[in-house]
């Protein structure tokens, strides 16, 4: 790599697993190892979102008592190629009232992002191949903060150009609830920076593996970036901006055919992403369990980590595909709520206590950390005490209760 | 001086506070249905919103409108029979209760007695087909507020009921399966097991419905508080069924005017306290296990015998008329019939939906609420098109 400053600030190194000889040949600024490594990383991203659109659609139907995609393939394995290639063939209708520039570029603003953010994921070892990352920044925390915001200006491009209120109204909701999610989700992951006190991705990881996983060490860290993460890419149930029952898919309802598709690609790419962040930021990377390097288990999650990497971002996804099919949805004013009044001070009381444990030690911490929790259980306890119970009187069978239509007078 | 001065001219430039407040919003129109997930069929709803907030509903029916009424009416050939073929088809969901009720019309009319045995089994389909429709409403309500899953273990039990009704009767849906005098033909020598099995099943299935959603927190704080009708203006607007039980009047006209033979069974008429959303959904739940209970009642009690009256086969009845209600899924239903006593079809045949009357309080719910309330609001009324507008 060229050693001007910018580089140093920024790159750190081109692939590990990629040969010297194809570092060599520089194409405006990128090697050729660089655009071999976006291709490897792109078709990464592709073929891990039809795995995953099956896996939605398994656990959906086994959710909900039935058996999911079963006739395209063993298992309808085969289910999500064959429904690219049916949105490839569909007509790609623009509505009358559509923006003719800013509604066909809606798609790609939306899914670049997310794309981009896979760039800093530190992915772990495999056998020969060392660590896989594509660009191990020393700025990787404010990058993957920063990027994935873009996707809310896609988003409201959609809503806006598509010359549909339903769609306007979602992407005002996008942009009241990006706004709000954002800010839980940095202040949590200050924590994050402080315990390794690093914002590169790989040094945070490798950090989890002599402190211990943050996700132990930061439990409300931990829980509001998951759900704040979930919010971002509005899964469910913090789907607002899509809400099917209520705007009918929101931003999306104009679109057809594969411009659709690459929405739909960019939501479950979204959610691989935010499992992977989640996993290299609080799940310890690719290690195998916590601790494993102090039984001398290290050479494990040195050779084989990519495999456990990919293990833990699964369960997280499925975690989240799970939390779809179970929960209904929140109200607007209930998702704001619950970002300002419970994430934010929560976020806050991690960033505190992170700091405790820097500054003062393990049992100032926790201490600090029963205290949070000996609180919260009060508060639940008042909160669940205050509730009015949820069951209906019954009236007993005794006729003289009742009574009849002629004595309160009810129209026919 | 100076300070004074730019204050001053900071205060003239700046924009008030009563200024700031009149920041203008825009009003918007947004038509909701007849195309629509949650409006239940082809309802539609004009909302007017300021934001998020609805300020203004108007409701439009009649997309589905079929003349079910003077369809009735006309049937010279099929006589008194007809009406009930169209009957079925309005409100889909309860077509046996309803049923029942036109049965028990004519046969008003015409002065014949119903044996025993088809009383009994009556009373065990028009149950089954209250659990059915309570089914459906709870499937609907789940998907409103933004849960997809209700829907497909309501269909589960669903399914195995209008399994039950095809043998029955012949049909999933419209059976056509009551006549004045009786029953069309006897039920299946294995009906008490077929019934007795699913009512095995729905006790799992009410416990699955209740753990899924029913002490759900976002599913409590989306319907608890919502949509209130207080007593006073549910009885103005001539509300019933579950709607009007919720507001803490135990008006069922199962107890209030028992018919057929609901004076036999042992049964509780859940009433709530406030009138939300969330007791319209408590209650109708409670209704299916005291549906329940009176299947199990039924079927202890199920005579032998046979199970059509002393009706002639082509029905004259003398001129008059005859009003009967009955309380169907969703209310007070009634149906009203007139004869000239010359002709061998119904002079005039008259439904009191309690769909129609129901979605009355739509407005008193939706204003002032978010859009997302308004599919709530909506669902919790538990209306059928084909019966709002016939």
């Amino acid at each position: 790599m060229s050693n001007n400053a910018a580089s140093e600030l920024t790159l750190q190194a081109v692939p590990s697993w990629m040969p010297a000889f194809l570092v060599a040949p520089m194409i405006g600024g990128l090697s050729l190892a660089d655009l071999i490594a976006l291709v490897v990383l792109l078709l990464f991203v592709l073929i891990f979102v039809m795995i995953e659109i099956w896996m939605e659609r398994k656990v959906a139907g086994h959710i909900q008592l039935r058996r999911g995609p079963l006739h395209v393939g063993p298992h309808g394995s085969l289910q999500s190629p064959a429904d690219v290639l049916k949105l490839l063939t569909k007509e790609d209708l623009t509505p009358v009232a559509a923006d003719r520039i800013v509604f066909p570029m809606a798609p790609y603003l939306v899914f670049v992002p997310v794309f981009l953010t896979f760039l800093v994921i530190p992915w772990g070892p495999l056998v020969l191949f060392g660590n896989f990352v594509v660009r191990p920044f020393d700025l990787g925390l404010v990058y993957m903060v920063a990027i994935p915001a873009m996707q809310g200006i896609g988003l409201v491009m959609a809503g806006w150009s598509s010359g549909n209120k339903y769609s306007l109204l979602g992407s005002a909701r996008v942009v009241a609830q990006l706004i709000s999610y954002e800010l839980p989700m940095v202040i949590a992951l200050l924590g994050v920076a402080m315990m390794a006190e690093s914002l590169n991705l790989t040094t945070i990881v490798e950090s989890q593996m002599k402190q211990g996983w943050n996700v132990f060490l930061q439990p409300i860290g931990f829980l509001v970036f998951f759900l704040a993460t979930m919010s971002e890419m509005s899964r469910a149930p913090f789907d607002i901006a899509v809400a099917e029952s209520e705007i009918v898919g929101g931003p999306f309802v104009e679109y057809s055919g594969m411009r659709w598709g690459i929405f739909y690609l960019a939501e479950f790419a979204a959610v691989c992403l935010n499992s992977a962040l989640s996993t290299a930021l609080f799940l310890g990377g690719w290690e195998l369990f916590p601790g494993s390097r102090a039984l001398g288990l290290g050479w494990i999650s040195d050779q084989f980590g990519l495999l456990f990497f990919m293990g833990k971002m699964i369960v997280l996804v499925l975690i989240i595909q799970w939390a779809r099919f179970v929960l209904p949805r929140l109200r607007i004013d209930q998702l704001m709520d619950f970002a300002w009044k419970f994430l934010l001070p929560a976020a806050f009381v991690n960033f505190i206590l992170t700091a405790i444990l820097q500054v003062f030690g393990f049992v100032p911490f926790a201490i600090g950390i029963g205290l949070t929790l000996a609180l919260a259980a009060v508060l639940l306890a008042t909160y669940q005490a205050r509730r009015s119970p949820s069951t209906v009187a019954l009236m007993r069978t005794s006729p003289e209760s009742v009574p009849t239509s002629k004595g309160v007078g009810l129209p026919v | 001086m100076a300070i004074a001065s730019a204050i001053n001219m900071l205060r003239e430039t700046a924009p008030s506070v009563s200024e700031e407040r009149n920041l203008e919003t825009v009003e918007m129109t947004i038509n909701m249905g007849p195309q629509h997930p949650s409006t239940h069929g082809v309802f539609r709803m004009v909302l007017t919103l300021e934001g998020e907030r609805v300020k203004n509903v108007q409701s439009h029916i009649g997309y589905l409108h079929r003349g079910a009424e003077k369809l009735g009416e006309s049937g010279e050939i099929e006589g008194y029979r007809k009406a009930m073929i169209t009957l079925d088809r309005t409100d889909y969901l309860s077509s046996l209760l309803n049923e029942h009720a036109y049965v028990m019309a004519v046969e008003k009319l015409a002065g014949i007695s119903v044996p025993e045995r088809a009383e009994y089994i009556r009373i065990i389909l028009g149950e089954l087909t209250r659990i059915n429709s309570h089914c459906m409403f709870y499937g609907a309500f789940g998907a409103d507020s933004g849960a997809t899953t209700p829907y497909m273990y309501a269909f589960a039990l669903r399914e195995e009921i209008q399994q039950l009704f095809e043998a029955v009767g012949g049909a999933r849906m419209f059976p056509n399966y009551y006549r004045a005098g009786g029953l069309r033909e006897d039920v299946p020598h294995d009906f008490v097991h077929r019934v007795q099995a699913i009512i095995d099943r729905a006790f799992y299935a009410f416990d699955d419905f209740d753990n899924l959603i029913t002490a759900n927190e976002i599913f409590l704080s989306r319907t608890r508080g919502l949509g209130i009708l207080d007593q006073t203006r549910a009885l103005d607007l001539g509300v019933s069924g579950p709607l009007l039980r919720a507001t803490g009047l135990p008006y069922d006209v199962r107890r209030s005017e028992p018919y057929s033979i609901y004076d036999r069974f042992a049964f509780d008429v859940p009433v709530g306290t406030t009138g939300d959303c969330y007791e319209r959904y408590l209650i109708r739940q409670e209704e299916m296990r005291q549906s329940i209970r009176i299947i199990e009642q039924a079927l202890k009690d199920l005579p032998g015998g046979p199970i059509m009256g002393n009706a002639p086969k082509a029905l004259r009845p003398p001129k008059g008329e005859a009003y009967v209600r009955i309380e169907n899924s969703r209310g007070d239903f009634g149906v009203y019939l007139v004869s000239d006593g010359k002709s061998s079809a119904p002079y005039r045949v008259k439904y009191r939906s309690p769909c129609f009357v129901n979605l009355q309080s739509l407005n008193d719910m939706v204003i002032g609420t978010y859009i997302a309330d308004a599919v709530v609001a909506l669902g919790s009324i538990d209306i059928v098109l084909g019966e709002v507008d016939r």
